[in-house]
């Protein structure tokens, strides 16, 4: 007699709470790694993201292990010209190698219908928590910038003038946003402008602040 | 004792405990821990001053605050956070881990601080504790009960007085007002049911008329002595001392009152506008509010209910069309010109209100709304007939020989009368005008031209008391007027052949209050069985009849009571009469639904109250029950809330740019992020009141429509006074008796209400629609209702959307007011509150009730739900998904970072502010556990 064939579902592996649970822990872990990115802030996803935008694409297709998929992301960070020197610490790569780890086990351990949409869940809700720091650094740096000019003009009207700033440019004292030495509003300032914000940078300099650290935000 | 002073500092004292925010009940039904508590102290006030007196307990004031302090802090162990995770839990993980709430170490300290807080003297903290330590059955054993007798006590009674919180604290924690009742009923013997009677009213819920029914019956009760204890939204149970000999009332005491409540709620004047009906529907939609003392009114209105030139704006092609039919009927003429086209347009523009005249008069005189009262049935040999109708002897045929001959009566009669009036009319008219008005239908500008109003243009102005020698000579409004005129005398002239109580004349407060007492179940002389046969065996016929508007047993498609005469519905009334009903027969025939005299009156009565058709309704009920004390807070909130509405909605406000809202998610939820977390904690602690309710509702026009506002106002005061835009100001303070320095000095004393007479009145009113867009009505803590002229949707939201602004409007009104809150679209069904809601109704979009994950939004997650609607709905500007579904969009984003990468794409600049990252991680947090 014919064996009868029975299609049995599978039975899944992680229940929903355990799912969300390690793509948080996945998300903490890379996002431990990116603290030490260069690109701390920037308009593009695929510069803020760096190399785990391709490590979870390459984690998504299978066939990677652990260890090459983080020498893969490794040499990226280091050929990034804006990585002082190529030089990432123990703890970064750590965060990096154990994130990565943990990524292949959960994408082994879903069913496959469910593996895009983690991996994007993963993606977003690490792009989230690196602009949302990125967009905190700009706001407290915004303050600093408005507090300092404030002390040094009187007025708006003072403050404008001192500028050079164009009639379509309704910014003020309270409404002023950080920008970096590479912003288009420093390269196209007076004089007066430019010694203003160097002053600034100084400033930032000497609280172990870097500059420029947020220069891809570009004020239109 | 002062009680409300006590009562007062107590509800602080809760609040500042967050009482509000942790659940007392969860199960059969919800209760926040500060209502639960709220609701024992409010019965325990309404009762003591019964239990003080020397014939029951003789209770001294110390006696008194211990019992006081003792209910108050009864359930004082549920603020644990441990409690209120097992609550929390679905029931099967909470099997076998029971979590006490009776601590002793908390008991102390709570009493101590709530004896401080009170002003109480330090005596009645040992009492108070073992109050608190014995009001549960579970906690009252050998152990504790020892240590009760071993411990000080300030009064010797403590056992019986703990027994009285315990009563009351079992009878707070029953669902529902009957179960209630049984409850106190079976603790017959114990401390409290001896020393009191109890008695209650309990109806139907049906909407408006269920307040004043509500109102009816709590005023009847308090008229024979008894006082309201707990109000649920579909009764009131009351209690009186067991000693006094007062009664429930009769059902036609209440009933009395009720036709006095009707009389003080509906209007007395301005019903032209609810008689008259649409031109291109029925012109008399409802017969019960037509009064023929009125008819010269009805007439004037009705000419206004189509537009001047609602003809000549028509496209030429169908101008021409009824143009040459006119002429060909009329004068045998074919192929005109655009201009004689353009010359007839105007003609039929200007008669097309005389047409509405004549026909509203035609159905003025119909015979079944002038026999509305009986009027034709009232002659001795009907009477005769009657009374051998009545008979209990005469047999089947014999019955119906004489309903027959009623019948035949009855036409006669009506011939007669309309003999008369033909005569009368065609006597002004001219002969078989009368046959002609008769053979008219809706609006057919050709017909209505060719056969009415243009034979009534060339008659003499003699007949009509004009000395003009054609009608068509005189100004279009002398000749109108003289046309109103003369209809209202000849339709007079034939009512006032009928006798004088038949005549048709609109339902009495008595008359109506006599349909809706029918929803009083208790005290009324009901035979429960017999209603339930009558209810079976109508359902059982009721399918097929459900279009029929003859007499036939039917329930009611929209509240399901049992009826035999309805009212064919009209959707001048009832949104669409012709929707689908599962009351009906599936796949059967389709028409126009049959509803009870009771939802017609009820629907009346919400459109009477508004002003205009009702768009939907919301409710508002306590979640479960609410104590006396507590009730009249919450009405007197609302009432307050509903006048300075009232006063910014009208006419009579001194600043038409604000404007109340309840559709415009983001102004509301804008205020509450601006003005910082503070009030949305203190909306879900303690509740909003009227003042800063409205506060979150009110907003200020945008200086552009203030601007556009403000020229209309000066366009429509240029068209009144027949002034052009560039005159000076001197001729407008000529035209206005007025000195105004200015044009801008005279525009803003007319917006600031500071200059006005009766035209302008009308054209700010209308410029700036001041007439008030809802009505609170709210009589009694069991339920209120506020009808609103507009649905809460803005202009092009998908109904998932409307739904998400609904449930953000429910949310924030049922929180702020602490209760249930639905949302009842225009003449639909009341929803039952049975006592296991929660602070909102989720409207019944598939789509939101898979979102929310439920049918009630519970109190514990209700914050999180207005904060996540109100961030989503501050950041659709700026996400810019499509307008029909931006909310939804928002709240169903797979992650944050969706949401934030989504506006940085749609922005130019690419710049997300801090403010919109945090309004992202309000809009997608997590419910809580």
């Amino acid at each position: 007699m014919r064996r009868i064939i029975m299609l049995m579902p599978k039975e899944q592996k992680l229940s929903e709470g355990d799912v969300t649970a390690q793509i948080e822990e996945i998300v903490t872990l890379l996002d431990g790694y990116l603290e030490e990115y260069p690109v701390k802030n920037a308009r593009s996803k695929h510069a803020l993201m760096g190399p785990v935008a391709k490590v979870l694409d390459r984690a998504k297709a299978g066939k990677w292990a652990a260890e090459p998929l983080t020498g893969y992301a490794l040499r990226m960070h280091e050929m990034n010209p804006r990585s002082y020197g190529g030089y990432i610490s123990p703890t970064a790569i750590e965060n990096l190698r154990k994130g990565i780890e943990k990524l292949l086990i959960l994408c082994q351990s879903i069913p496959i219908t469910a593996l895009a949409t983690t991996v994007e869940q993963i993606d977003y809700s690490l792009f989230f928590q690196r602009r949302k720091k990125g967009i905190e650094w700009l706001e407290v740096q915004g303050q600093n910038l408005r507090q300092f000019l404030q002390e040094k003009y009187d007025d708006d009207a003072a403050f404008r003038k001192a500028w050079a700033l164009k009639r379509s440019d309704t910014v003020t004292l309270d409404t002023i946003r950080y920008f970096g030495s590479s912003n288009k509003r420093y390269r196209d300032g007076n004089e007066s402008l430019k010694a203003d914000m160097d002053e600034f940078y100084q400033k930032m300099r000497e609280q172990n602040q870097n500059p420029d650290a947020g220069e891809e935000e570009e004020e239109m | 004792m002062n009680y409300l002073e006590i009562y007062t500092k107590a509800t602080k004292w809760m609040i500042d405990r967050n009482w509000r925010e942790f659940y007392g009940k969860r199960g059969a039904f919800t209760q926040s821990l500060l209502q639960h508590t709220d609701i024992e102290l409010n019965v325990l006030l309404t009762l003591l001053p019964i239990l003080a007196k020397t014939e029951h307990y003789g209770l001294s004031d110390l006696e008194q605050q211990s019992l006081i302090v003792g209910q108050i802090v009864h359930d004082v162990g549920k603020e644990t956070e441990e409690w209120q995770r097992y609550v929390r839990a679905p029931r099967e993980q909470q099997r076998g881990r029971y979590v006490a709430h009776v601590l002793r170490p908390l008991t102390d300290d709570a009493v101590n601080d709530l004896v401080e807080h009170l002003g109480f003297s330090d005596s009645v903290v040992d009492d108070a504790i073992k109050f608190v330590n014995l009001h549960m059955a579970a906690t009252r054993n050998s152990t504790n009960v020892l240590n009760a007798i071993i411990q000080p006590h300030n009064s010797k009674r403590w056992n019986i007085l703990a027994r009285i919180v315990a009563t009351i604290d079992n009878l707070c924690s029953v669902p529902s007002l009957l179960p209630t009742l049984q409850a106190i009923e079976q603790d017959k013997d114990g401390a409290i049911a001896p020393h009191v009677k109890i008695d209650y009213h309990l109806l139907n819920l049906r909407g408006v008329s269920s307040v004043l029914l509500h109102k009816a019956a709590e005023q009847a009760f308090v008229d024979e002595g008894w006082d309201p204890i707990l109000y649920f939204s579909d009764g009131t149970i009351y209690v009186a001392d067991s000693l006094s000999d007062g009664s429930a009332p009769r059902p036609s005491e209440i009933l009395n009152e009720l036709a006095c409540q009707i009389e003080k709620t509906m209007p007395t004047s301005g019903f032209a506008k609810f008689v008259v009906g649409s031109p291109l529907a029925a012109i008399l939609p409802k017969p019960d509010l037509f009064d023929h003392k009125e008819i010269e009114m009805y007439l004037a209105e009705v000419t206004h209910r189509i537009g001047r030139k609602s003809f000549s704006k028509k496209a030429l092609t169908s101008r021409r069309k009824v143009v040459e039919t006119f002429l060909s009927s009329t004068y045998g003429t074919e192929n005109i010109t655009d201009a004689e086209v353009d010359i007839w347009s105007e003609r039929i523009d200007v008669a097309q209100p005389e047409m509405l005249a004549f026909k509203f008069f035609k159905a003025a005189t119909d015979p079944d709304v002038v026999g509305k009262n009986g009027a034709f049935l009232q002659t001795a040999e009907v009477d005769e007939l009657h009374s051998q109708l009545s008979c209990q002897s005469n047999t089947e045929k014999e019955r119906k020989r004489i309903s027959n001959l009623i019948k035949k009566i009855q036409k006669q009669a009506i011939k007669d009368w309309q003999r008369q009036l033909q005569s009368s009319y065609e006597s002004v008219f001219g002969e078989g005008s009368f046959g002609t008005l008769q053979s008219t239908s809706t609006l057919m500008p050709a017909k209505d031209m060719a056969t009415i109003v243009y034979p009534f243009w060339n008659l003499p102005g003699v007949a009509f008391g004009s000395s003009s020698t054609f009608m068509k000579d005189l100004p279009d409004e002398d000749r109108k007027r003289l046309l109103i005129t003369k209809l209202a005398e000849l339709a007079m002239e034939a009512y006032e052949v009928l006798p004088e109580s038949a005549r048709p004349s609109r339902a009495t407060p008595q008359e109506v209050a006599k349909v809706f007492i029918e929803d009083l179940i208790h005290p009324n002389e009901l035979d429960a069985k017999a209603l339930a046969a009558q209810q079976w065996s109508s359902y059982v016929v009721s399918k097929p009849s459900m279009f029929r508007n003859a007499d036939t047993v039917r329930v009611c498609p929209i509240c399901n009571a049992h009826f035999s005469r309805g009212v064919l519905a009209k959707a001048d009334f009832l949104g669409k009469p012709e929707s689908h009903t599962n009351r009906a027969v599936a796949h059967g025939r389709t028409g126009k639904i049959v509803i009870c005299n009771a939802c017609k009156y009820e629907i009346f009565l919400r459109q009477l109250l508004l002003g205009d058709r009702v768009a939907c309704v919301l409710a508002l009920t306590p979640r479960n029950h609410i104590g006396r004390w507590s009730g009249a807070r919450l009405v007197q909130e609302v009432k307050m809330f509903s006048e300075e509405t009232r006063d910014l909605m009208s006419n009579s406000t001194r600043n038409p740019n604000r404007q109340v809202t309840l559709a415009l998610t983001n102004v509301i939820a804008g205020k509450m992020f601006d003005s910082g977390d503070g009030v949305i904690d203190r909306l879900a602690r303690a509740g909003f009141d009227a003042s800063t309710l409205l506060d979150m509702l009110v907003y200020d026009m945008s200086p552009k429509k203030q601007t556009e506002y403000r020229r209309a106002l000066y366009k429509a005061l240029c068209e009144e006074y027949e002034l052009d835009k560039g005159e000076s100001i001197t001729v407008w303070n000529e035209e206005l008796d007025s000195s105004f320095e200015s044009i801008d000095a005279m525009l803003e004393a007319i917006i600031r209400n500071d200059f006005t007479n009766e035209v302008i009145d009308d054209i700010r009113r209308e410029v700036y629609r001041l007439d008030p867009r809802m009505r609170v009505v709210c009589q009694t803590p069991n339920f209120a209702l506020i009808p609103m002229k507009d649905s809460i949707k803005v202009n092009r939201d998908s109904e998932t959307n409307a739904a998400l602004r609904e449930l953000f409007t429910l949310l924030l009104l049922g929180l702020a007011v602490d209760c249930s809150v639905a949302i009842i679209d225009g003449a639909g069904e009341t929803p039952s509150f049975n006592g296991g809601e929660g602070v909102a109704l989720v409207p019944p979009i598939p789509s939101i009730r898979a979102l929310i994950g439920s049918e009630w939004v519970g109190l514990s997650e209700a914050r999180t739900w207005v904060e996540k609607i109100g961030a989503a709905s501050l950041l659709a500007g700026a996400a810019l998904y499509p307008e029909r579904s931006n909310l939804y969009q928002i709240l169903t984003a797979p992650t944050p970072g969706h949401i934030l990468r989504r506006i940085e794409m749609q922005s130019d600049s690419g710049y997300v502010s801090g403010d919109q990252v945090r309004l992202i991680e309000k809009a997608t947090q997590s419910l809580p556990k």
